[in-house]
Formats: structure tokens, C-alpha cells, sequence
């Protein structure tokens, strides 16, 4: 079998190579980047022959088809906004794909390629992390136990007790995040897809001893793209995604957008233009968890079925050199690329998880990595 | 455009725009010399108003600007590095100067001037904005009524009324003020203080209760200068910022969007200091934003052979027409005054000096009134 993981030394990308290191037998494992010596410097980092390190820049089309040419699925780790060209490059050479999400409205995009991925007969799943990807499968499974949906609601906690020697940190992309406060939040209102203000929705949760009392915001996030059609059999009205952020952390970054620092403007620097937003992610993309901090954390992903009616929870808790947030991102999918390499999933065409991924079988997989299912509080995997 | 009264260098900034406004409006000719022309366009709808291109890291394109203008005052809005070249451009070409200060590392290269203003005949009156500025003629004034002067507190303090986060003054002050360790004068001696000490709550007038900090400042610097004779041995300097501007700038120097080490951004390299002003430079003022500033001074010491103590109080609000620039008047329109003293001929001295040492009081306090920055002295209105 082999992989190839783009964006493979990047934050997700590395929890993806090392639990197919871990996981996928005798696998060949490609990490690919844009920087020849991260990759081989992180490839080398497994000590074996299985690993490479390769460069790849993915606008140069012929070169992205030769490296996935012959691979039996492509993790696709890079931000969301490079997916489509990607799932291209999958359709010329005939290989599975998997991505992270593509932020509501790049899976809708996607979601039109199922035909060309059934006629090659290769399976694309969109939206393999956490949430996207472990929500779904939630939720997929959930449905199962309920003759009528009302109203869905995904949310997701952290707990970081980590003795963090930086005086401010990012748990994943500044892009990522700015996206997540800044762009206009859908949710499914009434049997419709409504945007509504950014940051709004406010709701407060009582997630128990383990996670405490936390607020929590609507943002978007593609499961919204997904869910409702989904389970439209079970007459689905409502479904919401928030996230929640300890109010300190929460205020920094309100602060840095409200001052102009996420701001797509312009700026000129020696007479050449550079994008506001680019120069802050170069200054902020420095407070991700620095290498070789003892990591503490946990993370809880919450769905909850008709206003409490069935509540399943994913916890993942950091192996003390990831986070929990990396690790519950970067294994599911890592499952599904398996799953498909594999021909666990052969079912050809571009799918959601909560359409395609064998919901016992992934939380196996989970168990196995130590992240614990719960169905009203008991554990079930 | 013929000779003009001023030239004002960081005439596009925003306490040279307030500055440049006053002086148009008190009838004069002025020269604005800057890097944007577009940030200054309703100015120059003034025919009394030109613009001259200028980067200021250039020191002789300073001396060709003052020239080219003919200016007879030079009046400096720009950031404190560039004091000391633009003072030497000025002996260059024999033109008295205003500046809005150099905390005290600056102040202090400053006063090495002395003796060729001296010399030349010509004055230079640094800090002559609100802090330092307003009060320092303040402490003047108070200090000519004492026997003796043991302790000088002074600072400021502001708040709004909406609570959003609007640049109080010049970033690059305020980052090197809560950076720089501060410099108290102790028992006539000037000692290196902890930074950011939290030196308690004070109610302020017309504010309420604030949390101060203690920061470097140039009056710690020149009050010794001028008031050592009346047996000064203490002066600390507060400032108090309302919470909500104040968690703003702490997070911002927590993040290091105020580090001066380059980094690489894109491929190019840029100091984050400069990424940062260029980013806080484009928020507005919101609609139905004002402000509320106390500019205050505390005099402790012998009147008439008894202890006593004696405050001096500037309150400065946001005023009709100059919405915008908030209580930032107290800045801009503060050297405008002073700078017009010096064009008429108020002001006699020559050298170096801070306001403390050569601005007329009850004239200043005057014309402060008329813009309405009403001073008080325990208590009591006396503009």
C-alpha cells in the first residue's frame, strides 16, 4: 500500500503520517510540502525506509499527478482552499482521496464531483478530521437510534492543563481560526440553510466535571453542508455547529480582528504589496505549541440529538507530545485513508463520513487510539 | 505658494493633522511634509496649505524641506527618533523649533543642544504637547507659589464613552512607555524603576477610579532642570489608560506585535513594530465616540511654612468639529499654540528648553480656554 500526504509535516499532516507509520502495516508513506527540507527533516524523523520526504509544489500540475500516480489514497492535509485542485489531480491518476473539511462552501463544491470520482471508481471523502469527520460519524450513527430528528447540535471543549512556556497559545492554524470567527456562520434553520451574523449564537454548556461550564459560538463548518441531506429521511429541521474558546483566548482574537490584523487589505513594505492577514499569520503561526512542550490536554466532541434526547461524545487525550485537538484531526483520517487503501470502503463516488465510513469499525479504530466513544455518558467503544 | 509661517514635519500623522488644523484656522500659512499625501487631502483644499513628499530617514531631504518652505518656525509632530536630526536641520538653517517630546532617552541627546541653540540664537522648546506639554506649564505654575517643593506626581488619565479600542496617541510612545524601565527621580537622585509597577487606584476628575502605571517620561527628566532651586527631591510619573484600551495594548506587546527584531514575512523582512502602525493606523473613530482626558500634576511641599499640597488639573472632552482627533487636541493643538507663541515673539529665551522653563502661563492658559481645555488649580477653574 502506499499513501501520500500533502501537507504532510504540517501540523495535521504529521499526526496522519504517524498513525499510518503506526497503523498501516507495511505501508509506504509519502510526506509531501512545499519544502524539500522539512519533509525529508520529518520523514527522516521515523528511521525507516517506509518514509519519504518529498518536495512538491502544487500548482505545477504534472508534478502533483506524478506523485500520486500509482498511490492507493491521498491524505489531503493542506488548508481547504487548495481541495478542489487536488481532488483534479485524484481524478487524472485514479486514486482515493480524503481531506479535513472544506468549510461549508468548498464541500459543496466537491460534493458536484461524485459522478467523476463513480466513473473512475474511486471513492473521495470529504471532511476526515474531527469536525468535520468524527462529528459526522457521530451523528450518522446517532440517527440510527431515533425515528425523528428535531434538532441537531455539534459542539466541541478543550481542557488544556499543559504548562505552556509562551506566554499565548494557538490550538491549530491561525488561518483556520480566523475563518472560523470570521466568515459568516450557516446553520439549518427550519428546514433551510440560513447565514447568520459572525460570532453570534452565544450559548452557554455545562459539559461536567471533565470539561467545566464553557460559552460557545456558531461558525461554519461543512457538516452544515453535509448533515441535513444526510439524514433528511429522518425529518431534520435544525442543526448548529459551535465552538467554544476560554474567554481570554476568545478576546485575543476578537481583539487582532477587530483591529484590522485579519484584513485582506494591502500593505506596502519597500514598495512591494503584501496581504495584512499574511504578515500577522507569519507573526502568529508562532504561538502553535512549541516542539517538546510536555502537552495536557483533552478534547471533547459533543453531538447532541434533540435537545439531549441521545448525547454521543468523542474524547481524545493527548499523548503528551500531540494535542488532543492534532491527534483526534489527524487519526480519523488516517482510518479512512486506510479504510479505502484497504478496500474496507469501496463504495465509488464523493462522500460525506457520515454516508460512507462503517461507524463500528471506525470507533474501533478509535478505541484502539485511545479515544473513547460515549452514548449518554457510557462509554461504547 | 510664498513663504510659510510652519513646516510641519509628520504632517500627515495624527497629531500633525490636528496641529496643521489649528494653525490654518488661526490664519496661518503652513508646510506639511510627509510620506502621504492622501491621508492630508481635505488640508490642502486650504490654499494656505502645501505639501512637501519627505521620509524622514533622510536627513538632508529635512534640511532641503525647511528651506524649500521658508518657513520661520519649525514644528515637529513626528515620532520622537527623528527629534534630534530634525533640531540639527534646524541650526542648519537657523530656524526655533517645537517638538511633542522625547521621553528621556531622546530628551536628554536633546539638551546636548543647548549651547549651539544658544549660540545661534534660536529656541527649541521640547515636549510641547498635553504630557509632556500642558503639564509641564502646569507644574510652573504651581511650583512659583511654594517656598519649597519636595514631591512632583504627575500623569494622565482618559476614558470613553463608547469601549472600543481607538489609538490613544501615538503607538510607538505608548509601546517604548510600557517597555522602556522608567526613571523616577528619588531623594535628588534619578533612579531606575521597575517597569509597569502598578502604583494603585486613583480617582481622577471627571474620570472616576483608574488603575496607573508608572512609566518613563521626559518631565521626570526636566523638572530637576527648572525646579531644583525650590529643593524638588521626588518626581514619578502615572499613567492610566481606561481597562478596555489597556487590555488592547497589553496583548498586543504580549503577542510581540511591538518587537523591533525583523522577522521574515512573505519572503520580506519586517519589523512587526512597523506592520503594527501600519495596521492601527487604518481604525476609525466610531460614530458618537468621545473622550475625556485629565492631564494632572501634584505639588507637595512648604507655602507660607506649612506642608501643603497642590493639584493642577487639565480637563480636556472631545469638542464639536473635532470629533475625530477625541481628547487628542490636547496634543496637537497644544504645540500649535506654542509654536505660535514662538512666531509672535512671546517667547524670548534662547537654547534648548522644556515648556516648564519658557512658556508664558497665563498667556497659554488663555488660549487653552479657547479651545477648551479648561484648567484648574485645586478644585478651582482658572482659564
Amino acid at each position: 500500500m502506499k499513501f501520500i500526504v500533502l501537507g504532510g509535516y504540517g501540523i495535521i499532516g504529521r499526526a496522519v503520517a504517524a498513525d499510518l507509520f503506526r497503523y498501516a502495516g507495511n505501508a509506504e508513506i509519502i510526506v509531501a510540502g512545499r519544502n524539500r527540507r522539512k519533509a525529508k527533516l520529518f520523514a527522516s524523523s521515523f528511521r525507516s525506509k517506509r518514509v519519504k520526504g518529498i518536495e512538491i509544489d502544487i500548482s505545477k500540475k504534472e508534478n502533483l499527478s506524478a506523485l500520486l500516480r500509482k498511490s492507493d489514497a491521498c491524505a489531503n492535509c493542506l488548508q481547504y482552499y487548495f481541495n478542489l485542485e487536488i481532488m483534479h489531480a485524484c481524478l487524472q491518476v485514479k486514486t482515493n482521496y480524503v481531506d479535513l473539511g472544506g468549510m461549508f462552501h468548498n464541500t459543496k463544491k466537491q460534493l458536484l464531483f461524485d459522478r467523476a470520482f463513480k466513473n473512475i471508481g474511486k471513492t473521495a471523502i470529504l471532511g476526515m478530521g474531527s469536525a468535520p469527520g468524527i462529528s459526522n460519524v457521530l451523528a450518522g450513527f446517532g440517527a440510527k437510534f431515533l425515528n425523528k430528528i428535531l434538532d441537531l447540535e455539534i459542539v466541541f471543549a478543550d481542557r488544556d492543563d499543559t504548562r505552556y512556556k509562551q506566554p499565548f497559545v494557538l490550538p491549530y492554524s491561525f488561518k483556520t481560526l480566523v475563518d472560523e470567527y470570521i466568515m459568516k456562520p450557516a446553520i439549518f434553520h427550519n428546514g433551510k440553510i440560513v447565514f447568520t451574523e459572525t460570532h453570534s449564537g452565544l450559548k452557554k454548556y455545562d459539559f461536567g466535571r471533565e470539561f467545566g461550564k464553557q460559552e460557545g459560538f456558531l461558525t461554519l463548518h461543512s457538516e452544515i453542508a453535509t448533515l441535513p441531506s444526510s439524514l433528511k429521511e429522518k425529518g431534520i429541521k435544525h442543526c448548529e455547529f459551535r465552538v467554544t474558546f476560554p474567554r481570554e483566548f476568545n478576546e485575543t482574537m476578537l481583539s487582532l480582528i477587530q483591529l484590522g490584523f485579519a484584513s485582506q487589505e494591502k500593505l506596502i513594505f519597500n514598495s512591494y504589496k503584501i496581504k495584512t492577514i499574511d504578515i500577522t499569520l507569519d507573526i502568529m503561526d508562532n504561538f502553535l505549541p512549541r516542539l517538546g512542550t510536555r502537552i495536557r490536554d483533552k478534547e471533547l466532541m459533543r453531538v447532541i440529538f434533540n435537545n439531549g434526547k441521545i448525547v454521543l461524545d468523542a474524547i481524545t487525550e493527548s499523548d503528551g507530545k500531540t494535542s488532543a485537538g492534532v491527534l483526534d484531526t489527524g487519526i480519523p483520517c488516517s482510518i479512512a485513508a486506510q479504510m479505502l487503501a484497504s478496500k474496507i470502503i469501496v463504495k465509488s463516488g464523493v462522500y460525506p463520513p457520515e454516508n460512507i465510513i462503517p461507524f463500528e469499525k471506525f470507533f474501533k479504530e478509535l478505541r484502539k487510539r485511545k479515544i473513547k466513544i460515549l452514548k449518554n455518558g457510557r462509554v461504547i467503544n | 505658494m510664498a513663504s510659510c509661517d510652519f513646516i510641519i514635519f509628520g504632517g500627515t500623522g495624527q497629531q500633525g493633522k490636528i496641529c496643521a488644523r489649528d494653525l490654518l484656522e488661526s490664519g496661518h500659512k503652513i508646510m506639511l511634509a510627509g510620506r502621504d499625501i492622501q491621508r492630508v487631502r481635505d488640508l490642502l483644499k486650504n490654499r494656505r496649505a502645501g505639501f512637501i513628499h519627505l521620509d524622514l530617514r533622510d536627513e538632508k531631504a529635512i534640511l532641503n524641506a525647511i528651506k524649500k518652505s521658508g518657513a520661520k518656525i519649525v514644528v515637529n509632530c513626528a515620532e520622537l527618533l527623528y527629534n534630534v536630526p530634525i533640531m540639527k536641520a534646524c541650526l542648519h538653517s537657523n530656524r526655533p523649533c517645537t517638538d511633542l517630546g522625547g521621553l528621556q532617552k531622546i530628551t536628554k541627546q536633546q539638551f546636548t543642544l543647548d549651547n549651539d541653540f544658544k549660540k545661534a540664537g534660536i529656541l527649541c522648546i521640547t515636549g510641547c504637547g498635553s504630557t509632556p506639554g500642558i503639564a509641564n506649564v502646569m507644574a510652573a505654575y504651581a511650583v512659583n507659589q511654594f517656598d519649597s517643593v519636595d514631591t512632583i506626581t504627575l500623569g494622565f488619565a482618559w476614558d470613553s464613552n463608547l469601549k472600543v479600542f481607538v489609538v490613544p496617541y501615538s503607538m510607538q510612545s505608548i509601546f517604548e512607555e510600557f517597555t522602556e524601565k522608567p526613571v523616577v527621580f528619588q531623594d535628588g537622585k534619578f533612579k531606575s524603576s521597575d517597569r509597569m509597577i502598578c502604583r494603585g487606584v486613583f480617582d481622577f476628575k471627571e474620570i472616576g477610579k483608574q488603575i496607573v502605571y508608572c512609566i518613563v517620561h521626559s518631565e521626570v527628566y526636566t523638572f530637576p532642570r527648572y525646579f531644583k532651586y525650590k529643593g524638588l527631591q521626588n518626581i514619578q510619573y502615572l499613567a492610566g489608560f481606561p481597562e478596555h484600551s489597556m487590555r488592547v495594548i497589553q496583548m498586543l506587546m504580549g503577542l510581540g506585535f511591538n518587537e523591533k527584531n525583523k522577522i521574515i514575512a512573505e519572503g520580506m523582512q519586517i519589523q512587526p513594530l512597523d506592520f503594527t502602525l501600519e495596521v492601527l493606523k487604518k481604525i476609525t473613530v466610531p460614530s458618537g465616540y468621545r473622550e475625556v482626558e485629565n492631564i494632572w500634576v501634584q505639588i507637595t511641599g512648604i507655602k507660607e511654612g506649612k506642608v501643603h499640597t497642590s493639584e493642577m488639573n487639565c480637563i480636556v472632552h472631545s469638542v464639536k468639529g473635532w470629533e475625530e482627533a477625541g481628547s487628542n487636541i490636547d496634543t496637537g493643538r497644544t504645540i500649535s499654540i506654542i509654536s505660535q507663541m514662538l512666531f509672535n515673539g512671546s517667547i524670548a529665551e534662547k537654547g534648548v528648553y522644556a515648556p516648564e522653563g519658557c512658556v508664558p502661563q497665563k498667556l497659554f492658559f488663555q488660549e487653552l480656554a479657547k479651545r477648551k481645555m479648561w484648567v484648574y488649580q485645586d478644585g478651582k477653574r482658572i482659564n
